[in-house]
């Protein structure tokens, strides 16, 4: 009985032009890949615009390329849904996953209508937040965190849709790389947002900065080292989080900028970038050759060894870079270091780590003390633990990752 | 869910709302004078939150004007402190009309700069403004009612994405599900459902957080209490502040630092105290108690008739900002009628209105002149007066306290009251404060003191005499009943004249 109404179904079916099957079917993957990217850097390039001009609207540039990031995905996506649904083949609907006994769309083209709609509906929400509370000076709010979770779900909505590809075998050479690159953008996301108050080279001498990172950079990059199907999904994922940072760094201290709000301490003249980005790539090559290479196959053993790998490699890089980086003369154009906002006031502080265990602020005489190591090494102790916890539910997830097919 | 708490929210709040720094529920501030050789009027009516986006209306008088700018400026700013001036721009149809917005980042005493360019060359003016979170808005009902709908709508998307994730995601294309995945979808789905709740549950708490720190930072006028003692007869006011703020002099947020610095007089007081008599209003005292510590201050009563009163104090602090603080006194009856009076420019008032003009006792007139025939909420109130002589002249007038003529509003049931001069709202002190803080006044009382020596040796030698017709820039913030008392010096002492307005 069904199956007759369904043959019915597609006699009468009006002709659909190729051009809406192609925007349905093979528009989609690049379009979620562009506004994942999109999203991004419209983020970091409306943080740079909140440090160096101060004042914004609803109608800022940097809003309206997230806003038609998020529009062009859900439209996409939604249109992909409605094609497959009632235009598509009986093949299209079973590689599809059914949405309320009516509608068949990709796993991650759901994600993405989800994130789009979240993301949406933020907007009138913060407009009220900051006409109730007064405009927000800072970036975790209740609206502003709804905002950042239907980013970040759009993101993970392009990542999936790729992981789907990838794992259908379509191009795999191809699929697979952009979906490390997909997975990239997410690592860009999540660190963008959790290093807006911690990620400062000036940090980077004191354990919570290697604890925050070892709880989240793993989760996602040995995630794609477990299901990705390249050579180094992982490090490619970290390249990805680099290059797109170092582009958003190089283009962003080129735009010129006055700030528009006081008090005006720090008289800039051109738009602040975001900063130098970690040296992910060491620890992801350490995580790809961990999970892909090392042939141990027990993740109860790998996920300590990933957790304590990716806090000493990171540390080895990290820990000498982040002197590097406070020597330099400020602004360095190239390492992107030395970019203070507006209401900073520069001191020497600009060249000095922040809250290193051991060492103490007299007032008069400034930093004194020198390392204390036991805290130091109690610290990234615990951060190799958390890396560990955050290893073991990547593995999982990575391996439920690498089955997923529509 | 939403909109209930909103509507809770704002019935918890109403007394609040009424609140505005400096004077009480008439949040806006008016101010006429000149910048250079321009006569400038403006309004700026803050967002009630901070930070927040202010809409200024600036009215220029003449012509030849080619520029006019706003800048904000915090008290305390420094030469580098201030955002450049924003171009106001010109209203269209409104010759002479601009228009600017400007952000309030922070909580605090401001400078408005009024700049103006034009053929007559460059004139600047300072409108002292105090940038005060004074509300808290419910959720809007139509927002409450999108946001439900989206949520739950969302709500059950994210469920069936997680159910789908273990079943039909993970399943290869056109394969059926197997009963044991549709288990485990089951399975997945709940466990995703408990944790969005969860998140959901951490999210209003973190919104409640937000909610209770907001509220408790609004901003609230010292508190105080009013109490009358008679000794022998004499009636005397006693009026102390009470707030821990100003009594242990410690600042727990931003506005309260600009409220713990020393107090400095304003027309030569250091207070003025109004009394309003509760039932029918037709009782007004305008006092300037006499402080004998920094929180106690006390004023005879005069010839003031027994009864309920509300007492209306203004005082303007060092850095500017300027509080009206708010008690309640009985006072009893005058045993003898030996009228106690410890100001020579206190004033007690007992009358009626009668109608749009008042005759004053030694027989010279004022006049509500330019009376609009239906006063409007937020509309300029159109607060023109004439005094006229009794042969019918205009009356020249002596200064009052500096002015040719100070009047107060207030709302019947006491939820406004504003002092008003001929230059506006603002405070003359505020404005003195703001123009002449040097980077150099460090410790709180440095400014204060030089203050009041200028404000001492301005009240020597020889004053201009004003003309009898003056208007007072203002809008009613809301409809209602108000009074309006206007009070002027003549050569028998200062008079005061009252009016009714009926505001819709």
């Amino acid at each position: 009985m069904a199956t007759s109404v369904l043959e019915g179904d597609l006699v009468s079916r009006p002709a659909v032009p190729a051009w809406a099957r192609s925007l349905a079917l093979d528009a989609t993957i690049p379009a979620v890949l562009f506004a994942s990217a999109a999203i991004i850097v419209g983020l970091h390039w409306d943080i740079a615009w909140h440090r160096t001009i101060g004042r914004d609207t609803f109608w800022s540039p940097p809003h309206i390329l997230e806003q038609i990031a998020a529009a062009m995905a859900g439209l996409l996506c939604g249109w992909r849904v409605i094609y497959i649904s009632f235009l598509g083949t009986e093949a299209d609907r079973g590689g599809a996953v059914r949405w309320w006994r009516a509608f068949y769309g990709p796993l991650g083209g759901w994600v993405c209508i989800w994130g789009t709609i979240a993301m949406i509906a933020s907007a009138p929400f913060d407009n009220w937040w900051h006409a109730a509370y007064g405009l927000d000076v800072k970036i975790l709010t209740p609206p502003h965190t709804f905002l950042l979770l239907g980013m970040v779900t759009v993101q993970l909505g392009a990542m999936l849709m790729m992981l789907a590809e990838q794992n259908r075998g379509r191009e795999s050479a191809r699929t697979s790389f952009w979906f490390a690159t997909s997975m990239g953008l997410i690592v860009l996301m999540i660190l963008t947002v959790v290093y807006s108050e911690t990620g400062l080279p000036n940090l980077q001498h004191q354990p919570l900065f290697y604890q925050i990172t070892a709880g989240l950079a793993p989760l996602l990059l040995v995630a794609v080292a477990r299901s990705g199907k390249g050579a180094w999904p992982a490090t490619t994922a970290a390249l990805t989080y680099m290059v797109v940072l170092l582009l958003a760094d190089w283009v962003l201290a080129l735009v010129p900028a006055t700030p528009k709000l006081a008090p005006i301490y720090n008289p800039i003249t051109s738009l602040v970038p975001p900063g130098f980005p970690i040296l992910l790539v060491v620890p992801a090559l350490a995580i790809d050759w961990l999970v892909r290479r090392s042939k141990i196959a027990n993740d109860w053993i790998l996920a300590p060894l990933l957790g304590v790998g990716f806090v000493v490699t990171l540390l080895l890089f990290q820990w000498p870079f982040a002197s590097f980086l406070l020597s330099l003369k400020q602004p360095n154009y190239w390492f992107a270091q030395g970019y203070w906002g507006y209401a900073d006031r520069l001191g020497p502080w600009t060249h000095q780590f922040f809250d290193v265990p051991g060492y103490g602020f007299v007032r008069g005489v400034g930093l004194t003390g020198s390392l204390d190591v036991a805290v130091m090494v109690k610290g990234l102790a615990l951060a190799a633990l958390i890396g560990a916890v955050s290893s073991r539910v990547a593995l999982s997830w990575g391996s439920w990752m690498a089955k997923v097919k529509r | 869910m939403l909109t209930r708490r909103g509507l809770w929210v704002s019935l918890g709040l109403t007394g609040l709302v009424l609140v505005g720094s400096g004077h009480l529920g008439s949040p806006d501030t008016w101010f006429q004078g000149d910048a250079g050789p321009y006569p400038v009027r403006v309004v700026v009516r803050l967002p009630g939150v901070v930070p927040g986006l202010a809409q200024i209306d600036i009215a220029v008088t003449g012509d030849g004007v080619s520029e006019v700018t706003a800048q904000p400026v915090i008290f305390d700013a420094g030469k580098n402190g201030a955002p450049p001036p924003d171009v106001a721009k010109s209203v269209p149809g409104r010759s002479g009309g601009y228009h600017a917005e400007l952000w309030f980042m922070t909580v605090g005493s401001f400078s408005v700069k009024i700049a103006v360019k034009g053929t007559k060359g460059a004139g600047l003016v300072i409108v002292p403004v105090a940038a005060v979170a004074t509300t808290q808005i419910a959720l809007y009902p139509w927002l409450g009612n999108l946001l439900a709908a989206l949520g739950i709508f969302l709500f059950i998307g994210a469920v069936t994405i997680f159910r789908a994730a273990a079943t039909d995601g993970v399943t290869a294309p056109g394969k059926a599900l197997e009963p044991k995945q549709r288990r485990t979808g089951l399975i997945v789905a709940s466990i995703g459902a408990g944790l969005l709740s969860l998140s959901l549950y951490g999210g209003k708490t973190w919104w409640d957080a937000v909610a209770r720190d907001y509220r408790n930072a609004l901003y609230q006028p010292f508190s105080a209490v009013a109490a009358v003692e008679s000794v022998a007869g004499r009636r005397t006011l006693k009026f102390s502040i009470t707030d821990s703020v100003w009594t242990g002099g410690t600042a727990a947020n931003r506005w309260q630092r600009f409220s713990v610095a020393p107090l400095v007089p304003d027309h030569g007081k250091l207070m003025h105290l109004f009394l309003v008599r509760r039932d029918g209003q037709g009782a007004f005292a305008h006092l300037h108690p006499i402080s004998t510590d920094s929180a106690n201050f006390s004023a005879g009563l005069g010839d003031l008739p027994a009864g309920a009163y509300r007492a209306y104090a203004d005082v303007v602090h060092e850095t500017g900002f300027p509080q009206t603080l708010v008690a309640q006194v009985e006072v009893p009856p005058a045993v003898d009628d030996t009228a106690h009076v410890t100001d020579t420019d206190d004033a007690v008032f007992v009358g009626e209105p009668t109608g749009d003009t008042y005759r004053l006792p030694d027989g010279a007139t004022v006049t509500w002149v330019s009376k609009p025939s239906t006063l409007l909420a937020d509309q300029d109130a159109g607060l023109s007066f004439l005094v006229k002589e009794p042969t019918g002249a205009t009356a020249r007038l002596a200064p009052y306290l500096g002015m040719p003529a100070h009047a107060v509003v207030s709302r019947d049931d006491g939820s406004v009251y504003i002092h008003l001069h001929p230059n506006g709202t603002i405070s003359m002190i505020a404005q003195a404060a703001l123009g002449s803080r040097q980077e150099t006044d460090t410790l709180p009382g440095m400014l204060a003191k030089r203050l009041t020596a200028a404000g001492e040796s301005g009240m020597h030698g020889d004053h201009p005499t004003f003309d009898g017709a003056f208007n007072f820039p203002y809008a009613f913030p809301r409809a209602g009943t108000y009074r309006v008392w206007v009070q002027i010096r003549r050569p028998g002492g200062i008079y005061t004249a009252p009016f009714l307005a009926a505001v819709r």
